[in-house]
């Protein structure tokens, strides 16, 4: 099984450390803005879910890209965007399940999660362990168990 | 430029426009940001600054350097004005979050607020432009209600800061919050707020801030980060929250308004209970890898913010023993955007009133003021931010309240007209001293400066005095915290980053200006220039603590000659 960022949602503070870190380490600047992660918040119920693309075995983001600049990186199983054929049409981001594409601000191309080659820099920062990387990537029991808890805080039932 | 934006953001809410002015290098060499900038910027426009009124104050937000990046525990904003309610009348405020480096994230290093809006408006900052709203719908709503709407109308990830009914209101002591769990506590910013008719600020920003040495950055902040990680204190200060100081330094919380003392026994078992029955997750500042702040668990309502001045001042300092009772007025508190610290002092001097049959029961308004009753809490916060059946003489504080009522003066216990922290100044000398120079600094971060507990017998001379050094070195350190709008607690009071770490990160990221001499040199200024805008603008002679404090303790005397000595420049604030 390929490894992926397994995210926690219940243990994340929202600090965005994990944001700037992956803008800086990638592009070499400070800006939740050109990050592949995105810190969602919550504040009312406190809650905050770390957005990250879960690299699917059938990604539809690579079924629907137009242009095919949606691919799988063979070494790491990242699934990513190769900037030379991606248009900005927007197609993966309406088609990801998780929401995890983003427009990057200045190529206005859109960015997904790389893995780092293997070394992702913002598992290393998150000290609450919201983030971790693993082949444990559904943990399926425990995102049950958020999801059943944020209904329960948002008063969905 | 890198680590800075360079730029200021000015709105003027009277005329709801807004310009944006530059910042040159050489300012920002001189005072770094934060603290600092909001410093100059009043020293510059004093005669603008100090207008009578609340309503036409300015208000100064500003960040540093570090904001907005990787440098860890680096999301404080400094904010400055001048307040009509205390005295001496310049006022700062550090407030922690994730508001700072979203003004960062817009573009800017610094926000001034000016002028009276006519009717309610709610600014939104973003990148690209400055938006005033019409804020009357959320006007009368509670902080959590104003939250929801503006972020529904805004974006999710928009930062906001708000005020709640009493700072509408304009109850002197009201907060103005960040999100929902970080506030400016203690400086009476809700009213300013109030004051202007400005319901709240939200921020949404996507710029960039860049680095000098982004790959040196980067590697400073991940040894940093790990550093701090391993760290025994750390991994203690984030499983339990700011209630990790409770149990240490040989215990000396004020109980029911300092007629008692804690114990270290007290002070544990009050924290094991939380942590284990009302503890629910944890919250974190930007960028922090400690994570400090806690969500609690009432009722089955969930919400941050609760800290150990707020909890203590709305527990045993009124004689609240029942965690339930204390955690539901704190989020009566958060809600309405009210300092809970102030209104425990409040609270706190009523019931002594009570008790030692200074007040009445007709005075009070009928209120049977006893040590330890919720109701009785619940029913004075009402009436101090509806402002009747007396509650309009109460928020002005308790100092202003004893005042007013020319009645239970000596038993309000404050320093210069502020509130003290929970800490009794009684419980060591070295807090006795920090609260005498510097009463404005009004957290509790000072309060745990030394394991010794006993106060000293014989006051020493000033100058000579290894504590009096000990208490000034500290506090520039503080100060250099808040000029880099880093932690003030990961710096000063654990301590987990240190002057050396704090001179890296500003050469890394901004290519200049990270040596020591010019960091100090900042430092000197800013207090330089915070002690002449403070002296310039005094209401009145500075007050001192109530005679109680200083029985068999300091004598008051000596405390005032040296305050005398401090205040006229011959101690070595400059050193």
């Amino acid at each position: 099984m390929a490894h992926t960022i397994s995210v926690l949602p219940d243990l994340c503070t929202g600090c965005q450390s994990c944001e700037i870190v992956c803008s800086l380490s990638h592009d070499g600047v400070s800006s939740p803005a050109f990050s592949r992660i995105q810190v969602k918040k919550w504040p009312e119920i406190c809650v905050c879910i770390p957005i990250v693309c879960q690299q699917c075995q059938s990604p539809p983001c690579m079924a629907i890209c137009p242009t095919g600049a949606r691919k799988r990186i063979a070494a790491t199983g990242a699934v990513i965007t190769d900037p030379k054929w991606c248009v900005g049409c927007k197609s993966c981001i309406y088609a990801c399940p998780y929401g995890s594409p983003v427009i990057h601000p200045g190529t206005r191309k859109t960015i997904t999660c790389d893995l780092c080659d293997g070394k992702p820099v913002c598992t290393e920062v998150c000290t609450v362990g919201a983030l971790s990387y693993s082949d444990d990537r559904f943990a399926i029991e425990k995102k049950i168990s958020f999801a059943q808890k944020v209904a329960s805080l948002a008063g969905l039932k | 430029m890198n680590g800075w934006r360079g730029r200021r953001l000015c709105i003027d809410l009277g005329l709801q426009k807004s310009w944006i002015e530059e910042i040159p290098l050489n300012e920002l060499e001189r005072y770094l940001g934060g603290r600092g900038l909001n410093a100059a910027y009043f020293l510059k426009n004093k005669s603008d600054s100090t207008a009578a009124s609340s309503s036409q104050t300015t208000i100064s937000l500003s960040v540093g350097p570090l904001s907005g990046t990787l440098a860890p525990c680096s999301g404080w904003t400094s904010i400055s004005f001048f307040s009509g309610s205390s005295a001496p009348r310049y006022v700062h405020g550090s407030m922690p979050g994730h508001w700072g480096p979203q003004l960062k994230f817009c573009g800017f290093d610094q926000l001034i607020i000016q002028g009276q809006s006519e009717q309610p408006v709610y600014i939104v900052i973003d990148a690209k432009d400055v938006y005033f709203k019409d804020g009357r719908s959320f006007w009368g709503k509670n902080v959590q209600e104003t939250l929801v709407g503006i972020l529904e109308a805004e974006g999710q990830n928009t930062e906001m800061l708000s005020i709640g009914p009493a700072g509408e209101k304009l109850v002197r002591f009201a907060n103005v919050t960040n999100g929902l769990s970080w506030a400016a506590d203690h400086i009476g910013l809700g009213y300013a707020f109030g004051s202007k008719n400005l319901k709240a600020i939200a921020t949404r920003g996507g710029k960039p801030v860049t680095l000098d040495r982004s790959d040196h950055f980067l590697r400073l902040c991940l040894d940093l980060k790990e550093r701090i990680s391993r760290d025994r204190k750390s991994v203690e200060l984030g499983g339990a929250g700011s209630f990790f100081f409770l149990g240490q330094n040989g215990g000396g919380l004020g109980i029911k308004n300092y007629t008692e003392r804690s114990s270290i026994d007290l002070e544990k078992r009050w924290k094991v209970e939380y942590l284990k029955e009302y503890a629910y997750g944890c919250e974190g500042c930007f960028s922090c890898p400690i994570h400090c702040g806690r969500v609690s668990q009432i009722d089955g309502d969930c919400f941050g913010g609760a800290h150990i001045e707020g909890a203590w001042s709305l527990g045993p300092k009124v004689g609240i023993f029942d965690w339930v009772k204390t955690l539901r007025i704190l989020r009566v508190c958060q809600l309405q955007g009210v300092d809970p610290a102030a209104v425990g002092s409040v609270v706190a001097w009523l019931m002594d009133c009570y008790e030692k049959r200074i007040l009445s029961i007709r005075e009070l308004g009928l209120v049977e003021c006893r040590w330890g009753s919720e109701a009785t809490v619940l029913g004075i916060l009402e009436r101090i931010i509806e402002g009747n059946e007396g509650g309009e003489i109460l928020r002005e504080g308790s100092l202003g309240a004893a005042r007013a009522l020319r009645k239970g003066l000596e038993l309000v216990p404050h320093f210069c007209g502020r509130d003290l922290p929970v800490r009794d100044p009684r419980s060591s000398a070295e807090y006795a001293y920090s609260r005498a120079f510097f009463p404005e600094e009004w957290d509790y971060l000072q309060s745990f400066i030394s394991s010794n507990s006993s106060p000293p017998s014989v006051p020493l001379e000033f100058g000579k005095n290894e504590i009096v050094a000990k208490i000034l070195g500290l506090e520039k350190l503080r100060v250099l915290a808040d000029l880099n709008s880093l932690c003030p607690l990961v710096v000063v009071r654990v301590p987990l980053v240190t002057r050396f770490d704090i001179e890296n990160l500003v050469s890394a990221g901004t290519g200049s200006f990270g040596d020591a001499r010019t960091l100090r040199a900042a430092v000197d200024r800013t207090m330089h220039a915070e002690k002449t805008l403070r002296g310039e603008n005094q209401i009145g002679e500075p007050d001192s603590l109530p005679v109680r404090f200083f029985e068999n303790r300091v004598e008051k005397s000596d405390l005032q000659k040296e305050m005398k000595d401090y205040d006229s420049g011959k101690g070595p604030l400059f050193y």
